[in-house]
């Protein structure tokens, strides 16, 4: 199997707060890997190395091979937890912005999702609710022909209902070659779409599994397994 | 992605200067044309004429103040915002080489502070009578003749570079502020004014070596020496602003921590 992701000895400081301890990964082409760990966890703070918005402290990570830079940039679509866009431009004007500069990215498709979500392509990015701002975030990262997806905290502020047609975005537009790693906490939302899991704790890897695994050891759900490990 | 880099910062940027720049204009034109005010001829409360010319006069007086702190604040927010706040996230994961990020920065900051200067000195003339403006004509026309063409190259030169280390030391000051983990903003602001220090220092270091030829004459300076001092005070800032930009372009790409 191709590796996708791949990291050694992954460490991260803020100041003097530890956030990542020695992380060492290795993620395969084609899974959908949940990244699950307790709010401070090191989650963010992961993802954000992976896209180079973060520079790591010791270690190194390599995404196909290379490590985070323009050449990664291009094959992998980041969803970050917070609202990155901007105050000016309209709907239609920020899916012509990421035609502009991803090669990947397929405008009917967005506008497709955004049609299916209600949203009008002409409002502007400022007048949007907080929830429809994610929507639109989250229709522009998948609507790229990435190899990786990065998304952080895909769910985390969309009603339930949109919930469903997001995890759904995800599984369908993906393709089978790619590979997704998604973090949140609302882990019995997503359990049914993921195939490895990797629990984070206080910058530690505690444990990588494949959800069959899990099931079949321990007979447990994810959820429960995860309420287990970090029960308070 | 230069190119396309710098469309979308002019889009992103005109929807301040271009409303600016017609209030500006249009009132000029408006402040040429009313009659200037009599302080003295008050019959009455109100004399309505009078009252529009004086608001017309500050309005035009507070869109040129206007002007140069939007140009300003412009400058220092698109930089700061886009860059290093939450819309840096976007901007950030582009597959796009950090150095044009900031170039592309850079030339649109340059290009809207060129064109508000020649609005605002456009707009001068605009409000001058147009008898004066011939005077002034003349006289621009004696200064270019004694500079031509030399001279007038090297004036431009002189100021588009005075003009692009302003705005780089903006950048670097942001840039070294970002290094720090709390108050980065205060920090960026000790930072400016240790540049600025600094940038003075080595420019009072510099110069008695271009000044000393104009000194040593007797007799006064020709546009030769006019022109060897100003070149020689482009190279050393433009020295300087190349410095500048590279502490900027390192920081953002080894040290970038966007929190």
């Amino acid at each position: 199997m191709n590796t996708v992701l791949e990291c050694k000895d992954l460490v991260k400081y803020f100041g003097s707060t530890k956030a990542l301890d020695r992380v060492n990964l290795n993620i395969t082409q084609g899974r959908i890997v949940g990244l699950l760990g307790p709010n401070g966890s090191g989650k963010s703070t992961f993802i954000k190395i992976c896209n180079d918005l973060l520079t790591a402290t010791a270690g190194e990570i390599l995404i196909g091979g290379l490590r985070p830079g323009v050449e990664t940039k291009k094959f992998v679509s980041f969803l970050p937890e917070k609202n990155y866009l901007n105050d000016w431009m309209k709907v239609s004007q920020i899916v012509a912005f990421f035609k502009d500069f991803y090669s990947d990215f397929d405008s009917g498709k967005a506008f497709d999702m955004l049609n299916r979500l209600n949203i009008d392509p002409n409002s502007r990015l400022k007048t949007l609710s907080k929830g429809t701002k994610e929507k639109v975030q989250l229709v522009l990262v998948m609507s790229r022909e990435a190899r990786l997806y990065l998304l952080d905290e895909p769910i985390g502020g969309v009603d339930p209902a949109a919930r469903d047609y997001i995890l759904d975005t995800i599984l369908r537009n993906y393709n089978e070659n790619a590979t997704v790693i998604l973090s949140t906490h609302l882990i019995s939302d997503i359990e049914t779409i993921l195939d490895d899991i990797i629990f984070l704790k206080e910058g530690q890897v505690v444990l990588t599994k494949t959800v069959d695994e899990i099931r079949d050891e321990s007979g447990k759900s994810v959820d429960a397994l995860f309420r287990e490990v970090f029960k308070c | 992605m230069l190119g396309k880099l710098m469309k979308y910062e002019y889009r992103a940027t005109a929807r301040w200067f271009l409303p600016l720049y017609t209030a500006l204009l249009i009132f000029a034109v408006i402040n040429k044309y009313l009659p200037p005010a009599q302080v003295t001829a008050i019959e009455g409360a109100f004399n309505i004429k009078q009252i529009i010319t004086v608001i017309t006069m500050f309005a035009y007086f507070f869109l040129v103040v206007g002007l140069m702190v939007v140009t300003f604040v412009v400058v220092i927010q698109r930089f700061y915002k886009s860059l290093l706040g939450d819309e840096g996230y976007l901007m950030f994961t582009l597959p796009v080489k950090t150095w044009e990020h900031v170039t592309s920065k850079l030339f649109i900051a340059l290009f809207w502070n060129l064109l508000s200067i020649i609005i605002a000195f456009g707009s001068v003339l605009l409000l001058i009578p147009t008898q004066d403006l011939r005077e002034l004509s003349r006289s621009l026309k004696q200064i270019s003749e004694y500079l031509w063409p030399a001279g007038f190259i090297v004036i431009i030169v002189l100021c588009l570079v005075s003009l692009a280390f302003g705005i780089i030391i903006m950048y670097a000051a942001i840039a070294l502020g970002h290094l720090f983990n709390k108050h980065k903003l205060l920090a960026s602001f000790g930072m400016y004014l240790g540049i600025s220090t600094l940038s003075q220092m080595i420019a009072m270091l510099a110069m008695p070596f271009f000044i000393k030829p104009l000194t040593n004459s007797l007799i006064a300076p020709t546009p030769t020496q006019f022109n060897t001092l100003f070149l020689g005070i482009s190279a050393v800032t433009a020295a300087m602003a190349v410095g500048y930009f590279a502490v900027t372009n390192i920081i953002l790409k080894r040290k970038l921590n966007l929190e």
